[in-house]
């Protein structure tokens, strides 16, 4: 008696079960990624919709990549704001791009 | 006397959260319009750009400029110490070496203090100009996140193509290949669902996924990402914070002649 009891209250203990809490907190397996957006304060929806799946796969820094300050004019004070470093030391305000490498280490 | 009051203070922590990864200690430069700070990552590959408006604040006091060098793995944890609901007050008084986090429950009933050293920081300080881009894209910050640790996967870098169509992110690599392709939808329901793209130029540009997926540490400040390209000049990734300012970081795509 006691056992069909039992069986009859099966559905909602599956139930019950499924709503762990560590589970309807939408963590749900995602790795980092998932959990940092789950924190994030984007809206709900947006959290569900991204969330989960691969974590980011950290890659090398590509042979390719220039350092970003072969793309910019050193300034010494604010307000020089407002040309780009030609490779020629020229400046401008259309692109003009240093090709030389990045003078900075690239990790 | 600098002190500047935060009511939304989990703000600051996001911030922080999406630049302590990418730099270790950085210069705070406060003046009577605001906040900003600038630094490249230790690689001087990327640099990040923040800047926070005085009138953002709740209250907002600096009587003379200055120069605030943190360590931002310090500041990180103090930040942490701090509820997501608390009220934060930021102060220093001139000339002192240290800097002060307060953290107020919103009832008032917890009132905590703590006190980070300052660094001497000898930075170097890059002239952004204002340049007109052939294409700005304006897409869903999560999505933009999502996209960056999915290519992961695949490769090391990304291959962006902007058309008045859409855009699509490319990805290729030992395991294969992987493509997304997000049309224009300036139309969507929700604003903060929206691809929108002007554009004067089609550009496809290459960049590192590295650095990318550092820069989705940002994510949970804004909604929506802005993608700023023009051929051979950094890219642009920017998240508004608020209604205060903005965070915006730099990366240099690869360029035509390194095409192998």
């Amino acid at each position: 008696m006691v056992r069909t009891k039992a069986n009859g209250c099966a559905a909602s203990r599956k139930v019950v079960a499924a709503s762990a809490p560590r589970k309807s907190l939408g963590g749900g397996g995602g790795g980092g990624a998932a959990s940092s957006s789950s924190s994030s304060g984007v809206s709900s929806s947006g959290k569900n919709k991204y969330a989960g799946c691969n974590p980011v796969c950290m890659r090398p820094t590509p042979e390719w990549q220039k350092g970003i300050g072969s793309f910019f004019t050193k300034s010494q004070a604010e307000g020089k704001e407002n040309s780009w470093q030609g490779a020629d030391g020229s400046s401008g305000k259309t692109k003009a791009i240093d090709k030389a490498g990045p003078s900075g280490s690239i990790s | 006397m600098f002190e500047a009051r935060l009511v939304q203070g989990a703000l600051w922590k996001k911030v922080i959260d999406a630049i302590k990864d990418l730099l270790t200690e950085a210069k705070w430069d406060c003046n009577s319009t605001g906040i900003t700070l600038q630094a490249m990552d230790s690689s001087h590959v990327s640099l990040v750009s923040l800047n926070l408006r005085a009138e953002g604040f709740d209250t907002f006091r600096c009587d003379r400029n200055l120069s605030m060098g943190i360590n931002l793995s310090s500041m990180s944890k103090i930040l942490k110490c701090a509820g997501n609901d608390d009220v934060i007050t930021i102060k220093t008084a001139d000339d002192a070496d240290t800097v002060t986090f307060v953290f107020e429950s919103q009832n008032n009933e917890k009132v905590s203090d703590y006190e980070i050293r300052l660094l001497d920081l000898d930075t170097e300080h890059l002239g952004i100009p204002e340049t007109e881009y052939s294409c700005v894209v304006k897409l869903p910050a999560g999505e933009f996140q999502r996209i960056c640790r999915d290519l992961s996967q695949i490769g090391e870098s990304v291959v962006i193509t902007c058309t008045k169509e859409g855009v699509q992110f490319s990805a290729s690599g030992d395991l294969g290949t992987g493509n997304i392709k997000l049309a224009q939808n300036a139309s969507a329901d929700k604003e903060e669902e929206a691809v929108v793209i002007e554009m004067n130029q089609a550009v496809t540009l290459t960049f590192a996924l590295r650095y990318l997926n550092f820069f989705t540490k940002a994510t949970p400040i804004s909604n929506q990402v802005t993608l700023s390209m023009s051929q051979d000049v950094p890219l642009v990734v920017e998240y508004k914070v608020a209604d205060m300012g903005y965070l915006r970081y730099y990366l240099a795509p690869k360029m035509e002649d390194q095409d192998d």
